[in-house]
């Protein structure tokens, strides 16, 4: 008797991101009775890839092709876009026609800062400014306004860099990238000049990586200044200031520091750094924030915290942008830990009032937290799978009540409109050649309407 | 000469289990991979057999006699870095 | 108690020089042998995974008989006692030619194997002897015997100082650079020559990864070499561009300058799909560069005109003065006289197999005769077999045919670490040993080497308990059937007695073993001391590279090189006035095989250290064919050809030439788990069930297993139907 005469398992996966396809494809690899129906409430799969990677680094866009090419050769998988599962299905529904649910939906709401003046007019998450200009379609009918010279952004991640060289980048280089055209034709005419990256402690404590850090020595009319902020040696305070990855990062920000070969650039980018935003000023719409410096103190558990000082400075701007973290969405009818912003689970089983929810699993920034790149998921994925497997062999999965035949007579009645793989391909070998011609990687369509008259 | 891995690496780690003198740190399952930047090839140890250019999805592992000017400081940090994490 | 062993890896030729970490008989690790001066390369996964193949979950321990559908253990004695009963009884009956062999490379990287394995062949006189030749490399055989004399002697590419390479049909990315001989990092040290100025062609259909690297990559028809060979060598001739050969006498460039003049360029271009232009260029920078290489390997073996474009090649390199010169083609002696050696002591067969009539090739018959030689009825009918180190049902064509011949067999014997596809008959399991478990000098491999290399590999771990290696299991089965091992009569005498004797003394040593003829071989060389290869752990670097002695190794009756062979002459000219197309409008497509280098043909896929991530082969297609057929990457499909058909994942590949497809060989190989009868794996598809057997290239007898027309079928999967299986069709091998 072999693997294929055992009844076939069939797992749902709630996300097409990179989460949701290396739990796709570790499932499929490790297991030959699997097979997997994902579902994403976007027609186009792919999570932040899509509608994350910034435009200038549209290499790392490669990753989903690699994946979806290996789990669509198992064939024994589909992908269902434009299904929400929360509105078109609910929960309950799901798991009854799925052996297992896996939650990839990662972490698509925004930390507010909690200041003062933070709903005035010009003041976004960088979450939605990204969204827009990576053509994601809940952001593509949004406005910026771009006529200012200076912007500030508040934050001092990777997605705080992104944002920043998409403003300094300038529209000559823009437009060779798969950056979404409404995005282009608004930034072709900006008129900001500067920008003033804040962070609320200092250097060593920033979470930019080292090759976000290197590109900036690359931005040929931008002249970037180091502004630490503090003359307190970083060592001392930070026990873990010396080591590896941190003292790289660290000797290049210096290298940043020191040059002097971008003075009297058009264009300047600051990192401040232990400053911290009190209050975004302005009547109507943003006319400046208020920041305060920051001190470091290690507390006891050797955390390194920032402390106000009383020393307060008001910087003019006309649009501020905050970039201090994604966090979870609850999943309707799922549990969800408030304070963490994940879904609460133990190695990936979902975890209800302290005991594991049957059938359903988690993985990504839902499960652990809005940290890591993009790699870091694979490690996450591959620990829920086998939570999963485990699972499947001493029998704790039940068998779905209903099978997939039904499900789909049901999703047609609820979302008549489902983009599979092939309809995803003719989309996606549009916007290639809709690139091809424009000498770009790809033209983007952000309007889920547009897809589906493609489609037809 | 050797092979490096410059920026565009997104931690996919394919070519973690690729590589035949295993010389690509850190690993997954390694306590710094989950904080790490980027991934590393240890040039001393590198055989250039060419498995984790292939196999990175992102296309970012090149021979180094293939690596662009404005890049070329990647041969020096995955120097550094790998061998740091042997010392 | 941890020791260190310093061996080579045998998986191919590219034969790495490993350090391997034992301890209690396990292996921990396997490094690169940074000390072995010559071979330690640039390692591969295989080799680095070799352990894995030590510890196969299924590997035989013990001789298992069949019983039913499953096998049960028995004792090496109740084995070889049976199977020569039996063998016996049917040669006695039937006659010798009833018994049949296949041997594969796994068989062939072994010494004492591959000598064992020929003194029982000798030993019982079967003429049905098969090989893995027939799908390989027999066009080198053909080629070398009608040119230099011999069909052993070869002639290895000298990279180092090579300033142009033409690289035919061959992906050294993957294969190292190596094919039958030994080139240890070869590709990294083309690349070198690369750095410093050399130009590297690459002759493929397909958008390789080493086409990626080079400098030119001519994307040609599969199957046309020969054409393009012929034109490169029509220019050169047209515009006086030979070179006097400086260090061996050529007989016949005349002929086949004549020959050139028969053809019109524009007609070799339209064959082969290459410009004119494009062919002149290439040939003008040849013959112009101070050294250059011409080398065809498998992408060319393995063509309908293989021989051919093998020839034209030796051809090419001989009229340019490229043969045995610095930076061409250089000819190693080594330190035996293998075709010395082998005229003396294994003198060409002339059996001839009795269906198609066709000689050996280097002293076997080819694999695609081996299913009708089983099936045909009649005086000479193939009724028993033994398949050692071999996987002829995934390796050669049309597998399904040969399975249900295997069969039809009165007794199969299959000698291997598992139990593969191709053994999936067998009366009788024989346990193979793993090269880890093994020492000894391969003495075969001398004159294959581009420098005068030896080393002595070492025994790293003991084989499973109770496990014989195979040349001790070939000779008991020659004594047990009374057969004259080596065919040399009273020869069993002796073994027998030197057993007696190394019992009665406790000197194992003194028992008839492997050694005695790799000490012989080594002595006839009068190069070297065994005692001395011994004492180089690491591999040993004996001299320097010399130039000039090919010369004195030709065995043509004139002692020159023949350019022009009546026989290659001739099927050229038929070849010439073959015009038909091999696709048609029901097989468009051209389906041709590549190599990856953590494969090795059929034998490691699923070893689960190889293949992390993508564990299948795919129809790997160009962005234009995939557009036409309306194809996404990772879509199933259904690969057919008159011969058969298999399901694969699409693979959508920038570049090469469209309306050409690549699929991988090796792959859909079951491995059985004979105590249990059920079957593990079988990832991916073999792709030589959609070639056939009939059509062969009647020089080198290979199958057309590069340049199969194909047409491919979308596989319809309603969304209401779920497939219960793997999601591929039972192949009818299965």
């Amino acid at each position: 008797m072999s693997l294929g005469e055992l009844a076939p398992v069939c797992v749902a996966i709630v996300g097409s991101g990179p989460a949701g396809l290396y739990a796709a494809a570790e499932l499929l690899k490790r297991e030959a009775r699997v097979h997997v129906e994902m579902y994403d409430r976007l027609p186009t799969p792919g999570g932040l890839v899509r509608s994350g990677v910034s435009p200038d680094h549209a290499d790392r866009r490669k990753m989903t092709a690699v994946y979806e090419r290996l789990i669509l050769g198992s064939g024994r998988f589909r992908f269902h876009g434009n299904v929400e599962v929360g509105t078109h299905v609910s929960q309950e529904e799901l798991r009854r026609h799925h052996s297992a649910v896996i939650y990839a939906c990662g972490a698509s709401a925004d930390r507010r800062l909690g200041i003062p003046g933070e709903d005035l007019p010009g003041s976004h998450a960088a979450t939605e400014f990204v969204g827009w200009y990576n053509a994601h379609p809940d952001f593509a009918d949004r406005h910026f306004d771009l006529s200012c010279e200076r912007a500030v952004i508040i934050g001092n991640g990777n997605v705080a860099l992104d944002v920043a060289r998409m403003l300094l980048l300038g529209h000559e280089y823009l437009r060779s990238t798969d950056v979404a055209d409404h995005a282009l034709s608004a930034l072709a005419e900006s008129a900001v000049r500067e920008l003033v990256v804040l962070g609320r402690r200092g250097p060593t404590q920033a979470s930019f990586t080292v090759p976000e850090l290197l590109e900036l020595k690359q931005l040929g009319d931008v002249q970037v200044v180091i502004d630490s902020g503090d003359d307190l040696h970083q060592e001392d305070v930070d026990p873990q200031a010396g080591g590896g990855m941190r003292a790289l990062r660290q000797r290049i920000l210096a290298e940043l520091g020191q040059a002097h070969d971008g003075d009297g650039r058009p264009k300047r980018l600051t990192l401040k750094f232990l400053t911290s935003p009190v209050a975004i000023l302005g009547q109507e719409r943003v006319e400046g924030i208020r920041v305060v410096r920051n001190r470091l103190s290690v507390d006891v558990a050797g955390a390194v915290r920032a402390e106000a000082t009383s020393n307060c400075e008001d910087i003019a701007c006309g649009l501020v942008l905050r970039s201090v973290g994604y966090f979870g969405r609850p999943i309707p009818g799922m549990p969800f830990d408030a304070a963490s912003g994940v879904m609460p689970n133990r190695a990936g089983r979902v975890v209800a009032d302290g005991h594991c929810l049957n059938g359903s699993y988690v993985v990504g920034w839902l499960k652990r937290g809005p940290s890591g790149v993009i790699g870091t998921n694979k490690v996450c994925a591959q620990e829920t799978v086998t939570a999963l497997l485990e699972d499947l062999v001493f029998g704790r999965l039940a068998p779905p009540a209903s099978d997939l035949n039904a499900f789909d007579a049901l999703l047609s009645k609820r979302s008549p409109q489902r983009m599979d793989y092939r309809a995803w391909n003719v989309v996606d070998r549009h916007e290639r050649a809709a690139g091809l011609r424009q000498g770009r990687p790809r033209v983007r369509l952000s309007r889920v309407t547009e897809m589906f008259h493609i489609t037809r | 000469m050797a092979y490096v891995i410059i920026g565009t690496c997104v931690n996919d780690a394919a070519c973690v289990p690729v590589c035949p003198v295993d010389c690509i740190y850190p690993r997954p399952g390694d306590a710094d991979f989950a904080t790490a930047d980027m991934l590393f090839i240890d040039p001393d140890e590198c055989v250039n057999c060419n498995a984790c250019a292939e196999a990175c999805p992102v296309g970012a592992v090149l021979p180094e006699q293939n690596l662009p000017p404005h890049l070329s400081r990647y041969k020096d940090i995955n120097a550094e870095f790998a061998r740091g994490v042997k010392a | 108690m941890s020791k260190t062993i310093h061996s080579y890896c045998h998986y191919c030729l590219c034969l790495c020089g490993i350090k391997v970490t034992v301890e209690d008989n396990q292996v921990r690790t396997i490094e690169p042998d940074r000390e072995n001066p010559y071979t330690w390369g640039d390692f591969c996964r295989k080799g680095k995974t070799a352990a894995e193949v030590v510890a196969h979950p299924q590997r035989l321990t013990t001789p298992m008989k069949r019983v039913g559908d499953r096998y049960v253990p028995a004792s090496y004695e109740e084995a070889i006692s049976d199977i020569a009963a039996r063998l016996n009884r049917i040669i006695d009956e039937h006659g010798k030619d009833a018994f049949g062999t296949y041997h594969g490379n796994p068989l062939g990287f072994s010494f004492s194997s591959s000598i064992f394995f020929a003194g029982l062949l000798d030993a019982i006189g079967s003429g049905n002897r098969y090989w893995v030749g027939s799908v390989d490399q027999n066009n080198t055989h053909v080629v070398q015997e009608a040119m230099y004399g011999s069909e052993l002697i070869s002639i290895p590419g000298d990279v180092d100082d090579c300033k142009f390479f033409l690289l035919v049909g061959m992906d050294p990315a993957q294969s190292k650079f190596g094919w039958v001989d030994v080139i240890p990092n070869g590709w990294n040290r083309a690349l070198e020559a690369q750095r410093k100025g050399a130009e590297i062609v690459i002759v493929d259909p397909r958008r390789s990864v080493s086409a990626q690297r080079a400098d030119r990559h001519v994307a040609i028809l599969p199957g046309q070499d020969w054409a393009f060979l012929l034109g490169l060598l029509k220019v050169i001739y047209a515009e006086g561009l030979q070179a006097r050969s400086t260090a061996v006498p050529l007989a016949g460039s005349e002929i086949v300058e004549a020959l050139t003049r028969e053809v019109e360029l524009d007609d070799l271009a339209q064959r082969c799909g290459i410009d004119a232009e494009v062919i002149g260029n290439v040939a003008r920078r040849f013959a112009a560069s101070p050294a250059a290489m011409c080398i065809t390997h498998t992408g060319v073996s393995h063509t309908q005109a293989g021989t051919l474009a093998e020839w034209l090649g030796h051809v090419l390199n001989a009229v340019t003065d490229r043969l045995d010169t610095p930076g061409g083609k250089r000819y190693e002696r080594g330190y035996v006289d293998l075709a010395q050696v082998f005229g003396r002591f294994a003198p060409a067969t002339k059996h001839r197999t009795r269906l198609r009539d066709l000689p050996t090739i280097a002293g076997f018959h080819s694999l695609a005769e081996l299913p009708d030689e089983i099936t045909t009825p009649g005086e000479g009918q193939i009724r028993a077999m033994m398949i050692a180190g071999g996987n002829p049902v995934v390796s050669g064509p049309d597998g399904a045919a040969l399975d249900k011949a295997l069969g039809e067999l009165e007794l199969l014997v299959a000698v291997d670490i598992v139990q593969r596809e191709s053994h999936r008959h067998a009366h009788w399991l024989i346990p193979g040993t793993h090269f880890l478990e093994r020492e000894g000098l391969h003495a075969l491999t001398a004159g294959l080497m581009d420098r005068p290399f030896a080393q002595y590999a070492q025994q790293s771990v003991k084989p499973p308990l109770g496990v014989k290696e195979e040349w001790e299991f070939f000779t008991d089965l020659a004594l047990a059937m009374n057969k004259p091992l080596f065919g040399v009569r009273g020869i069993n005498a002796v073994v027998r007695a030197s057993r007696f004797a190394a019992r009665k003394l406790g000197k194992p040593g003194w028992a008839l073993n492997p050694r005695w003829i790799e000490r012989a071989l080594v002595a006839s060389g009068r190069r070297l001391k065994f005692k001395d290869i011994l004492a180089h752990e690491h591999g040993w670097i004996y001299g320097e590279k010399s130039y000039g002695d090919l010369a004195k190794a030709l065995r043509t009756p004139d002692k020159r090189v023949q350019l022009a062979p009546p026989t290659l002459l001739w099927r050229c000219r038929q070849q010439l006035a073959d015009r038909r197309a091999v696709t048609s409008e029901n097989y468009p497509l051209l389906l041709i095989n590549r190599r990856s280098r953590e494969s090795m043909n059929s034998w490691l896929n699923e070893t689960p250290g190889l293949f992390e991530q993508q564990r299948s082969n795919s129809v790997e297609m160009h962005p234009q064919d995939a557009e036409t057929l309306g194809l996404y990457d990772g879509q199933r499909v259904r690969l057919r050809s008159p011969t058969g058909a298999i399901d694969l994942p699409v693979s959508i590949i920038e570049g090469g030439r469209p309306g050409v497809v690549t699929v991988a060989h090796g792959w859909g190989s079951r491995i059985f788990d004979p105590r249990q009868a059920v079957s593990a794996g079988g990832l991916g598809a073999n792709r030589n069930l959609l070639v056939d057997r009939m059509t062969l290239d009647p020089m080198s007898q290979t199958p057309v297993l590069n340049g199969t027309a194909v047409r491919i079928d979308l596989i319809e999967s309603p969304p209401d139907k779920l497939a219960t299986d793997h999601g591929q069709p039972e192949s009818e091998a299965a």
